[in-house]
């Protein structure tokens, strides 16, 4: 039986290549979806290392962790939703989705 | 041992999605590699006995965020237009930070104990008691929070209303 820390090494892997993504891509949805990798490695460190206290009823173990995963999820979702947002509504004044551009803070 | 197999094909379904998420020059290929490695976690929480967790890591993240992301690509690309470069500038910081992260995170997890306890299924009824038990307020602010994100992105998408008509 694979214990927790397989699935963990995975999740790892999966968190660099978001860090990467996040840090090194120029188009602005390509650093969501990086992000998007980093959110879902987290949510599966959530349930290999709740795997290490077993399930019972009550905010304890297994559950707690599934529980975790799941408001993990809701909260990538509206993040998810605000960012493509504020990208089409760059998009629009600036007709570009090159992070490069989005520089119209600083002068 | 079929468990090992399976393990190993899912984790390399969900590493090559994420390397194609990352590098790929088309932004369409790489949210359909983002929708493989979703699904591959989606894999990987079945391996671990999570079922309800699985049913929703493909409805909500395959199935909601990769076709939203495949939406925005689809709005933002602009067909025959020369791509510019893929990565910035910052490509050998970001590799030093990506590698050290998850290679201290693998080295503190293979210093730790493993426990080999085969995982119990959780029912989703325990889930759901949590929900409404435990974390109730939690739970309501969450709602609160897709509610606002909800109005929030309309707002922002819309525009200032000049181009109103």
């Amino acid at each position: 039986m694979l214990g927790p820390m397989a699935y963990a090494v995975v999740a790892a892997l999966l968190f660099g290549l978001g860090i990467f993504g996040a840090l090194a891509r120029r188009h602005a949805v390509a650093v969501l979806i990086s992000i998007e990798l980093m959110l879902t490695a987290v949510a599966l460190n959530f349930v290999s290392f709740s795997r290490l206290h077993p399930a019972q009823e009550g905010l304890t173990g297994q559950v707690a962790g599934q529980a975790f995963a799941i408001f993990l999820i809701a909260v990538a979702a509206a993040e998810t939703i605000v960012a493509l947002a504020l990208v089409f509504s760059l998009y629009r004044s600036l007709k570009t989705a090159s992070l490069d551009r989005f520089s119209i803070l600083k002068w | 041992m079929p468990v090992e197999v399976a393990f190993g094909v899912l984790s390399l379904f969900t590493l090559a999605g994420g390397v194609i998420a990352v590098g790929s020059r088309n932004m369409f290929r790489a949210a359909l590699g983002l929708m493989l490695s979703l699904i591959g976690v989606a894999g990987l929480f079945l391996l671990q006995n999570a079922q309800f967790l699985a049913a929703v890591q493909v409805l909500i993240f395959a199935g909601g965020i990769a076709v939203l992301i495949v939406y925005a690509v689809a709005l933002l690309e602009k067909p025959g237009e020369p791509l510019e470069a893929v990565f910035g500038k910052l490509v050998p910081v970001a590799a030093l930070t990506g590698a050290v992260v998850s290679g201290m995170v693998i080295a503190g997890i293979l210093k730790a104990a493993e426990s080999s306890s085969p995982p119990a299924a959780v029912p989703a009824r325990f889930i759901g008691q949590v929900f409404l038990n435990h974390l109730l307020v939690p739970f309501e602010a969450l709602s609160l929070l897709l509610l606002s994100a909800l109005v929030g992105a309309l707002l922002v998408a819309r525009g200032s209303g000049e181009d109103k008509h």
